[in-house]
């Protein structure tokens, strides 16, 4: 744990300090381009290595370590003494944080603080829980750390293991150096961080003064959204900074002509095009920006395209290498999954047309508030939105050219979620999640705008800091639960065993896990759910990925060593022709097994030699006593 | 050109009409976070006295 916190604050500090040598002006610019750079090293690094086979750790490391050594080095020759440079950045900073500090300022800091914690607690004790992150987030990850190597997974099991990955690299990347689930929910959280930072260069950026931009940036970190889905695996956040980056990094550079902003803004879009398939639509939108300024040097746009490829390609044609296509599924075809994970409609053009109120509908409705499929919130719908569309037609009528582009992201990220069927809408908000961002930008121009009208400007920010407190305490109520009560308290009492035993359905993941946590040889598992085999994977390879999964495994005449069945016990809900009732019914009367756990949600079965050890027995009986006291059976 | 502090005001209006209709449709589910926020920072409490003095 200590070398991966080192390690990730030497990066980003190498980077820091590069840009301060190479006089970027402001600590939030420096931010901004040492998280993108930071954050690109971590990826690539663990693509390279995983590319070419070998994703040890300690090959991640000294490859880590080297790059951040060169940059430090390249930092240290520029003029000038670097002890007194540096003094001068803190200085700059603390000058900074003073510009920006207000009463509201202050209270959503503290109130951020708040959110930060309990989030902290959450991904310490809870595991990764949701639907996405279990089925195909989390288990390529798993996998390239076992078998130290980036490949494609069977899409006949899930299709969206072609997904682009670059995303999934950043929860690789607290994995591979624990060889642990327990921290890789925390890659969402940090990156969210960083966002914060990236709404204020962009608020400063539009002209708006540091109290107003501090203030809009710390709104945007309370999106409910965006507070929902800082636990998870799930990459809706980390997409959305990634857009927001690349407009940064490109609106930087029609602003002030830098090279460091031409390759950064290559950089950002490259990360961003190998995380999911449609962004390249925000890398078309950024492309007048670079053409807008003195004609580059084809030499310029040679490196340009090269960062671009090299940053996000390898998914594309790691797919037309296997499955013949660099899109996989196809979009737009009937059995696909469209270009996200949602569904795409096979309709007319004059049916699409007639469905896009709808959807505009059930999107201001805000109807995934709760979950961390959607939720912008009562300050973006209620307040920002109202303000966009004043500023977005200000910018018009003055032909502000760089407003519009910047605010027309919003009709973009919206536009894009038109794709998605009518039925699978609720689940829809968390792809565009960067509009809140937008519109929170608007209204800040707003109350700079109207800043003189002093009941305005108190009004609107009263009403935002309320809003802020009512979606804190709304997390309260989110699905995924972010309650830690119960967490806690089994903690404090003694009786916490094991981070996979979380809510009914764990408690087969969890006894598995807490029965083979210290094994030095990986037992070979096998999963299935109702209707969908293999679907729910991640939980079964233990918190410290110390079990296989059988159905990645080469040899299935082997049978597994384990089985756990979700949503079991009813057996007519299986359907008849399904090979799983089968494989049920031979394990329930096959004397190689155990049922060594079942309730109405799960069961699981263990091979009969696993017990000849007798820890494993006393391993049982010391879970039962502490943990499933309440639970309604446990079989022998 | 409309002037400015009718520009506000006009926004103002806009901006309580989408306030009061998101209110309307979730207003109830904001509120229904109250009844369990406070196992949240009373769990928090109760971790934190557990670091400090524990068991």
């Amino acid at each position: 744990m200590t070398i991966l916190l080192i390690l990730t604050a030497f990066i980003f500090l190498s980077y820091y300090l590069l840009f301060i040598r190479l006089k970027i002006d402001s600590s939030h610019q420096k931010i901004i381009l040492a998280g993108l750079w930071g954050l690109g090293q971590i990826i690539l690094t663990q693509l390279f290595l995983g590319i070419t086979k070998l994703l040890y750790l300690p090959a991640l490391i000294f490859l880590n370590i080297g790059i951040a050594l060169v940059l430090v080095v390249c930092s240290c020759i520029f003029k000038g003494n670097i002890l007194i440079t540096v003094q001068q950045e803190f200085r700059k900073i603390a000058g900074g944080i003073r510009n920006a500090v207000s009463f509201e300022n202050v209270f959503l800091l503290i109130l951020f603080g708040f959110v930060f914690i309990w989030m902290a607690t959450a991904i310490y004790f809870f595991p990764a829980r949701n639907g996405d992150d279990l089925t195909y987030h989390l288990p390529p990850v798993f996998e390239y750390i076992i078998n130290h190597k980036i490949f494609l997974l069977p899409v006949e099991i899930n299709k969206r293991f072609a997904f682009p990955e670059n995303a999934e690299l950043l929860f690789m990347w607290p994995a591979v150096f624990l060889h642990s689930q327990q921290f890789v929910n925390s890659a969402q959280l940090i990156v969210s961080l960083w966002g914060g930072v990236i709404i204020y260069g962009l608020a400063k950026l539009l002209g708006i003064r540091s109290k107003i931009s501090l203030f809009v940036s710390l709104l945007f970190l309370m999106t409910p959204v965006l507070m929902s889905q800082m636990g998870s695996c799930y990459i809706d956040i980390t997409v959305s900074v990634f857009t927001l980056t690349v407009f940064y990094c490109a609106v930087m550079f029609y602003k002030s002509k830098s090279s460091i902003y031409f390759y950064s803004t290559a950089l950002a879009a490259g990360l961003l095009w190998g995380m999911r398939y449609n962004e390249c639509i925000f890398i078309l939108m950024v492309i007048p920006f670079l053409f807008a300024k003195k004609p580059f040097r084809s030499r310029q746009w040679f490196g340009f395209i090269f960062i671009f490829l090299m940053a996000g390609s390898f998914w594309y044609l790691r797919n037309f290498w296997v499955l013949n296509t660099p899109i996989y599924p196809l979009p737009f075809s009937q059995d696909s999954l469209s270009i996200y994970s949602a569904h795409w409609e096979n309709v007319t053009l004059g049916q699409f047309l007639m469905l896009i109120p709808s959807k505009l509908f059930l999107l201001w409705k805000d109807t995934g508030l709760g979950s961390l499929h959607g939720g912008y919130g009562l300050i973006f719908l209620g307040l920002a939105l109202p303000a966009w569309f004043y500023i977005w037609t200000t910018s018009i009528i003055q032909r502000n050219r760089l407003n519009f582009w910047i605010y027309s992201l919003l009709i973009i990220g919206v536009g894009q979620l038109m794709w998605v069927s009518l039925k699978d809408y609720i689940w829809t908000a968390r792809y565009s999640i960067f509009i809140v961002a937008i519109g929170l930008l608007a209204l800040g121009q707003v109350l700079i705008i109207f800043d003189q009208i002093i009941l305005f400007r108190r009004g609107i920010k009263i009403l935002c800091v309320l809003f802020a407190v009512l979606a804190v305490v709304h997390l309260s109520e989110n699905i995924p639960s972010y309650r830690i009560d119960k967490i806690i308290k089994t903690f404090v009492d003694g009786r916490y065993l094991t981070q996979q035993d979380w809510g009914e359905r764990g408690s087969a993941r969890g006894i598995l896990d807490y029965l083979t946590m210290n094994d030095p040889k990986p037992l070979n598992c096998d999963t299935a759910m109702i209707f969908h085999p293999h679907l729910i994977l991640s939980p079964v390879y233990g918190t410290k990925l110390q079990n296989k999964m059988w159905v990645f495994g080469q040899d299935k005449s082997v049978k597994p060593d384990v089985f756990i069945y979700l949503r079991g016990m009813d057996w007519s809900l299986w359907p008849d022709d399904s090979d799983l009732k089968i494989i049920l019914e031979e394990q329930r009367i096959n004397s190689d097994y155990l049922l060594v756990f079942q309730n109405s949600y799960s069961f699981l079965y263990m091979r009969k030699d696993f017990f000849k050890d007798p820890q494993k027995m006393q391993l049982l009986i010391n879970y039962k006593k502490n943990v499933m006291e309440a639970a309604p059976v446990l079989a022998h | 050109m409309i002037n400015q502090r009718t520009q506000c005001i006009l926004l103002s209006f806009v901006m309580i009409g989408f306030t009061s209709l998101q209110l309307f449709w979730n207003g109830q589910a904001y509120l229904n976070g109250f009844k369990n926020f406070h196992y949240i920072y009373e769990s928090l409490g109760l971790l934190l006295s557990h670091a400090v003095h524990p068991h």
